[in-house]
């Protein structure tokens, strides 16, 4: 695949994952609650039962449009997101996640914007009574345009989906999407795939009939298992070694990435991942099983959380032949293979490579953030050299300096004084780390204009 | 007028010390300034031994770490030369600025000395200057009160 395509959706996906992720204890706790109370449940409960649709119609998405504003332009963006994610929710029968998607990142920018046009123009003393107003009335306007104009839109692809996905699942083609699904795995894309385009799908179908096999499309931890056991048992030197340990963090752990690299260091093992998901997605159907929920991460344990009441046989046994095919035909390609493996390490550092290929390019730096103990010295200086810098270059990005500790979350690079890098990504997960020595006529500060121009 | 800097506080020509004894110095003078109360000097050297504040292009900016707000009584800045330069951390330092921030009033000020002090030609014409006036004009420029 190209490179900078897949860089692209690797950034969009890590977007809809940052929405989606943050509120998957929500969505499991919905996914209990179903599982439990609804009257094919365990324990069904009328009474308890009630907290299933207005969970899953208003407190999901508003979650989902919160976080995306939040992604865009912090709380008071988060706060607009949800606004407008209440337009969508309330047009609609079904759980509006896309519109959700949507409409939360679009209200955080909407203010982000409306900010930085008042921002100058505010006299001193009125700043609360113009923020509170000026997000009031952005947020009625955006929730009645979400109402009357993108509920109907995403109403209409929705449909339009639905009966895409009908298609597919009546004609029972549905276990040759793994045909794109673990190739796409391999290439990092899971979570652009699983959060974005899956488990919506699975949302929906779940909501009616109280489970789906849509979660379980890319989630499903057989095939990645089933390759790890061929190396284990056919594999050579340190992959053979490490295959153990993987096995663990990913079957029991859920962390899919761990079987990445092993099948990037042998990429014809890519069709032991397609044979894999094939046979377990195929099984699944004949059992006609489902998930009450994402499993997230897809680990063994989270798959029996989430199985619902009856559908165990039919889940361990897709797992169970998908691990079986993925096995064999890994076994196949590890014994027929004369050459030398190529060795994980280089694997490794390959996928690594992949991985960073997403990171900040020159469009997604909106803030930099100087950073130093307390905020009022080096940090400052620093701060106003590369703003001096910055504007030279017309390059348009905002810089601000605070302590390390007032390290704003929306911040995109975050530049600090070697000694306290290690601070400063604590403070700042999210953003990029730039360490420099000397807070003025650093060389790094060039080489920041050069790359953000 | 501002009271965040003063020609009187830009004190040119000094001798020779040791890296503590300019940090001390720039601290006292903030509190015989009005700027700071004593336990800010404290301060200062235990923001010293997290990361030192030499910042470059000869200059050191020591202040106090980020709890110490308390300790100032209102923004201010003082300002040492030592045109035979002082060891700082493995460094040489000619100007030794003494900062006690509080409110961000004192940003326009540390702006302009950035700029004063971002090329290392014009950082060391400043280094011997003998022109406190000229100084004072640099770092307080365009300041409005």
């Amino acid at each position: 695949m190209d490179s900078t395509i897949r860089v692209r959706i690797q950034s969009f996906g890590r977007f809809l994952s940052g929405m989606v992720m943050p509120n998957i204890g929500a969505f499991i706790a919905w996914g209990l609650i179903t599982a439990l109370f609804i009257p094919t449940g365990w324990l069904p409960n009328e009474n308890l039962a009630e907290l299933v649709g207005p969970m899953i119609i208003y407190m999901l998405p508003l979650l989902i449009g919160f976080t995306g504003g939040r992604l865009i332009y912090g709380i008071r963006g988060g706060v607009l997101g949800a606004i407008a994610t209440m337009g969508v929710v309330v047009g609609a029968d079904v759980p509006m996640f896309i519109g959700a998607m949507v409409m939360g990142p679009l209200g955080g920018y909407v203010i982000k914007k409306i900010d930085q046009l008042l921002q100058d123009k505010t006299p001193t003393g009125f700043e609360m009574l113009v923020n509170n107003f000026s997000a009031g009335i952005a947020g009625t306007l955006l929730a009645l345009f979400a109402l009357l104009i993108i509920g109907p839109v995403v109403l209409g692809l929705n449909n339009a989906l639905e009966a895409l996905v009908d298609v597919v699942v009546d004609a029972n083609l549905l276990p040759f999407a793994s045909f794109f699904i673990e190739p796409a795995k391999i290439l990092f894309l899971n979570n652009a795939i699983n959060h974005g385009v899956l488990g919506p799908l699975g949302v929906n179908e779940a909501a009616e009939a109280g489970k789906s096999i849509f979660f379980m499309l890319e989630t499903n931890p057989g095939p990645g298992l089933g390759i790890l056991l061929a190396f284990w048992v056919f594999g050579r030197g340190a992959s053979k070694a490490s295959a153990p340990g993987s096995v663990i963090i990913h079957f029991l752990g859920g962390i899919h990435e761990i079987y990445f690299p092993y099948v990037l260091a042998k990429p014809v093992l890519v069709l032991a991942a397609i044979a894999g998901g094939f046979t377990g997605v195929l099984t699944f159907v004949i059992f006609g099983v489902g998930l009450v929920a994402t499993p997230s991460p897809g680990s063994i344990f989270a798959y029996i959380a989430m199985t619902p009441q009856g559908d165990f046989l039919g889940m361990f046994a897709g797992v169970l032949t998908s691990t079986v095919a993925s096995f064999f035909v890994a076994s196949f390609f590890l014994k027929i293979d004369k050459t030398k493996v190529e060795d994980i390490e280089d694997a490794k550092a390959k996928v690594a490579s992949m991985k960073s290929a997403g990171q900040k390019k020159a469009s997604a730096v909106n803030l930099v953030v100087f950073a130093c103990d307390a905020g009022m010295g080096s940090s400052a200086m620093g701060a106003s050299t590369l703003k001096k810098k910055f504007k030279a270059a017309s390059v348009n990005v905002e810089v601000i300096n605070t302590s390390l500790e007032e390290i704003p979350e929306n911040a995109d690079l975050v530049v600090t004084h070697r000694d306290l890098k290690a601070r400063a990504s604590q403070n700042a997960p999210q953003a990029e780390i730039v360490a420099i020595e000397n807070f003025v006529g650093a060389p790094e500060y060039d080489q920041l204009v050069e790359r953000l121009k | 007028m501002q009271t965040i800097l003063t020609p009187h506080n830009i004190v040119l020509s000094q001798p020779t010390i040791t890296r503590d004894q300019a940090i001390q110095k720039a601290g006292e003078r903030l509190v015989e300034e009005g700027y700071v109360t004593s336990d800010y000097i404290d301060a200062m050297f235990e923001r010293e031994a997290i990361v030192s504040t030499y910042i470059g292009n000869g200059i050191a900016i020591p202040h106090g770490v980020g709890k110490a707000k308390d300790a100032i009584v209102k923004s201010g800045i003082v300002v040492f030369q030592y045109p035979e330069g002082i060891d700082y951390n493995g460094n040489t330092a000619y100007i030794v600025i003494g900062i006690a921030g509080k409110n961000n009033d004192h940003i326009e000020i540390l702006a302009n000395i950035a700029e004063a002090f971002g090329e290392l030609e014009d950082a060391r014409a400043l280094w011997h200057s003998d022109d406190v006036n000229l100084i004072y004009e640099k770092f307080t420029a365009g300041l409005s009160e």
